[in-house]
């Protein structure tokens, strides 16, 4: 076996050009998708609002936000990440590092010929499923050939043991393999009526719970304790929290359809699995706040961490928020509310779209050679993010559980909508604010990569990262 | 630190070189066995309780 690179040769196992251009493309994606939930959420007060192109109207434009969130800000970060965090697991470079090029613009293509086709009307029909199938040969392929890449330089790797992230990152990508295979090459085309309504909550919740957990955990593991300077609190609650979320993650589709025509005995078995989806969430956020005690003054100093701190405690809320709301009672009071969009949002961006972005924070800087372009940006960065997602998330919750009340006192359904006009405002207000947030915080890396002060040697560590 | 968890177990500290991540091999907090059990039980409850409306 050969050595184990040393600290001042760890980047160069990192194909530099490819990781930088999967993360500046994803900081496009990161503006992109929520940019267009925007113009979504002003729909809500103003019901024309550009309704007379069809392009442009909810049912277009919907699907681009959801498929450009997952798949075009989530996963085009994890792509990125995962090239910076598999070597350097590994000790070795990425296997066939040239296809890595090949991928991005695969990815990239294939990712911008979907929202294209959404716009244009073509639309699979499946929830977070929905780009046309000869678009989805693109995407399956660039899946199959990243897993390819990240199981060989596993088996080639140098360091004995495999670290927590490997775990999280082999499987995510295994999974969703499967799982993307199955939602846009099968689940369309076959099995009618309620039993695709019932793969379907099988799908959707592979992707959330098999594809963008896992991938986000994978991300916070491996830079949680790079950010604290502190040894990761425990290995043991790592296998609890990964093996629990495999057991039970597949079983709690359903909880989409409780109180339908689906048997009775299937919803149970869902409920039970997202209640007992507790068990590796507060796991891992044992683990996660477990290994800043004694390092809290990290928050001061390290954007990485800041973003990483604040997403575990959105994922705290989210989940907790997804298990209980899946109880029969809850589902009462909180179905067709926007108590259900505040659980997406709390988890997709409060938590997995936070995490991918401490990544960036932690990773561009130290490929580029540069330090961060701009502290004052990171900062605007993280309060606008803060106080915007903090608000828009408090609306979402309060307005759905009013509505949902309304509704159960009886309440005529117009009546409802109109108590909620308040809220749709104040939400939009809150995306307005993350969104510039957001486009400062990528301005300050695509500016670091061009024109930040080079990293003086020999501290080779970037500040405020 | 669980109880039955000996110190120096527990504390051992793994390092992985390439990445530089030290990681604890760590225990199972006391609070976290207890919600494990009780939502173990709790699941056995709800799902006899629940399996038929």
């Amino acid at each position: 076996m050969s050595a184990i690179p040393l600290s001042n040769e760890r980047e160069e196992l990192v194909d530099k050009e490819v990781v930088l251009h999967f993360l500046l493309s994803a900081a496009f994606w990161l503006v992109f998708a929520p940019t267009i939930g925007v113009i979504l959420s002003i729909k809500f007060n103003y019901f024309g609002f550009l309704g007379s192109v069809s392009w442009l109207t909810w049912g277009r434009l919907r699907p681009v936000h959801v498929m450009g969130v997952i798949f075009g800000a989530f996963t085009t970060a994890i792509f990125g990440l995962t090239y910076y965090m598999v070597p350097h697991l590994c000790g070795v470079r990425m296997y066939k590092e040239n296809w890595s090029r090949v991928i991005f613009w695969l990815w990239n293509l294939g990712l911008t010929a979907g929202l294209v086709s959404l716009v244009l009307g073509q639309n699979l029909g499946i929830e977070a499923g929905e780009f046309p199938v000869w678009d989805d040969i693109l995407i399956e392929i660039v899946f199959i050939l990243i897993t390819i890449q990240i199981i060989v330089t596993i088996v080639r790797r140098k360091e004995k043991k495999l670290y927590v992230t490997l775990w999280y990152l082999t499987a995510a990508f295994v999974w969703t393999v499967f799982n993307y295979a199955f939602g846009h090459f099968i689940l369309p085309f076959s099995m009618p009526g309620v039993n695709n309504a019932a793969m379907h909550g099988l799908y959707i919740h592979y992707v959330v719970g098999l594809w963008i957990t896992p991938a986000g955990l994978a991300v916070i593991y491996y830079f949680l304790p790079l950010s604290a300077q502190a040894p990761l609190y425990s290995h043991k609650l790592s296998l609890i929290g990964f093996w629990s979320l495999a057991f039970f993650y597949p079983f709690v589709g359903t909880h989409h359809y409780i109180y339908s025509p689906i048997p009775y005995w299937t919803q149970t078995i869902a409920i039970v699995a997202s209640m007992m989806l507790i068990i590796p969430v507060w796991t891992v956020i044992q683990n996660f706040y477990g290994t800043f005690v004694g390092h809290w003054q990290r928050l001061q100093e390290s954007y990485t961490a800041k973003f990483l701190i604040i997403g575990a405690f959105y994922y705290l809320i989210g989940c907790f928020q997804g298990s209980t709301e899946a109880l029969r009672g809850m589902q009462t009071i909180t179905h067709f509310t926007d108590f259900v969009i505040a659980h997406s949002h709390l988890t997709v961006f409060g938590t997995f779209i936070l995490w991918v972005t401490a990544g960036m924070y932690y990773v561009i800087p130290r490929l580029s050679g540069r330090e961060l372009y701009s502290k004052s940006l990171a900062q605007w960065h993280w309060w606008l993010t803060v106080a915007g997602f903090s608000l828009m998330a408090s609306t979402l919750v309060m307005q759905g559980l009013m509505q949902g009340t309304m509704l159960e006192q009886g309440a005529d359904f117009v009546n409802s909508m109109v108590a909620m006009k308040p809220y749709w405002f104040t939400r939009t207000i809150a995306g307005v604010t993350m969104d510039v947030g957001a486009v400062l915080g990528m301005w300050n890396f695509l500016q670091t990569v061009l024109q930040g002060e080079p990293i003086a040697t020999p501290a080779l560590e970037p500040r405020w990262t | 630190m669980s109880g039955d968890e000996r110190p120096s177990e527990a504390e051992h500290i793994e390092h992985y070189q390439s990445a530089d991540i030290d990681e604890r091999h760590g225990s199972v907090p006391r609070w976290l066995m207890v919600v494990y059990i009780a939502l173990g039980i709790w699941m056995i409850y709800y799902l006899v309780q629940y399996w038929r409306p």
